[in-house]
């Protein structure tokens, strides 16, 4: 389930009582045993609720957080002014790789993923992960874009990614394995020396490559290197 | 049985498509569109592969070889290109 923020700031974004409804339906989900994951959307308006929703999360028992970026695509186009700032994007992703480190420490059963692009900034080594990582201690993944995913839309419309809006088939006249071998848009993305500037020559490609759907969003074009890199 | 007919025009099926990727070790493939398989292929396959254009004669395509190997034993290409050849066209690959 998605939160924004606090209460205000979330029913601001998403509703009026949609707050209290996600914390419903957490407590039910968990009251049924059924794990609750919570994904929040990192900009400048709830940026400083992290502290915040880490310990809302801990509070109802969430199994797992997830923090995004905004990418300014879909419904966020307009919402460009609200996308963090390179130091403010890696202050934040310091302050929850180090509250994750806290709470794994003190046995906490909540798992904050930092799977995602732009996490192995923080710590390089660990990102060189092997087989006793633990999930809540892994941080930095490649965008599986081209490699494991992609995003098949209501009306069949197929997108590399959810936030990267181009589309690459439609699943009424291609077949789905068509799209995946043979869209030039994917093969672009797998090749990581298609990629510009310093996502170029990053020694951390094989753990991040950037988010293809940020440097479409800011750019207009999806290889260059993504805008709120910190490196 | 199938033979290798020398003056045969033959190409890749509709359902499978080639494709070579240029990194540090290039890496080719064959992909079946319509199951999904994925077939790794090293470059003298997907070179003899890229051959098969619905153009050349498949003793053209065994001459471009023989140019293409000058240093190996022209017996031996041919009977591994009347292997796959014939290989592939049982499978439906070659058409």
């Amino acid at each position: 389930m998605s939160l924004e923020g606090n209460k205000e700031k979330n029913d601001q974004i998403r509703g009026k009582g949609v707050f209290e409804k996600v914390l419903n339906c957490t407590n039910l989900l968990k009251k049924n045993g059924i794990s609750v994951r919570w994904m929040i959307t990192l900009h400048k308006q709830n940026v400083g609720d992290v502290p915040y929703l880490i310990d809302l999360a801990l509070e109802n028992n969430v199994d797992a957080l997830v923090f995004e970026r905004l990418i300014p695509t879909g419904q966020g186009k307009s919402m460009k002014d609200m996308l963090l700032t390179q130091d403010e994007l890696s202050n934040v992703f310091n302050y929850i790789f180090h509250r994750s480190d806290e709470e794994y420490s003190k046995g906490s059963s909540l798992t904050i993923l930092k799977l995602r692009t732009l996490w192995v900034l923080l710590d390089p080594k660990r990102a060189e992960k092997n087989a006793y990582t633990p999930l809540q201690k892994e941080a930095g993944a490649s965008c599986s874009v081209g490699m494991d995913s992609l995003c098949i839309l209501p009306d069949s419309t197929v997108l590399p990614c959810r936030r990267l809006d181009i589309p690459i088939g439609n699943l009424k006249t291609d077949s789905l394995f068509k799209i995946w071998y043979t869209s030039d848009v994917l093969w672009n993305i797998r090749n990581k020396r298609n990629l510009k500037g310093k996502c170029n020559s990053c020694e951390f490609i094989p753990r991040c490559s950037g988010c293809r759907a940020m440097a479409y969003a800011c750019t207009g074009d999806y290889l260059e290197e993504d805008p709120q890199c910190w490196k | 049985m199938l033979e290798m007919i020398e003056s045969e025009i033959l190409r890749i099926a509709e359902q499978y498509v080639l494709y070579k990727l240029d990194i540090d070790d290039d890496l080719f493939w064959l992909f079946d569109i319509q199951k999904g398989t994925c077939f790794n292929l090293n470059r003298t396959s997907f070179f003899i592969l890229s051959c098969f254009d619905g153009k050349t004669p498949t003793s053209a395509i065994y001459q471009r070889l023989l140019s293409r190997y000058p240093n190996e034993d022209s017996e031996q290409i041919y009977d591994d290109y009347k292997e796959i050849v014939i290989t592939l066209k049982k499978q439906n690959v070659l058409i």
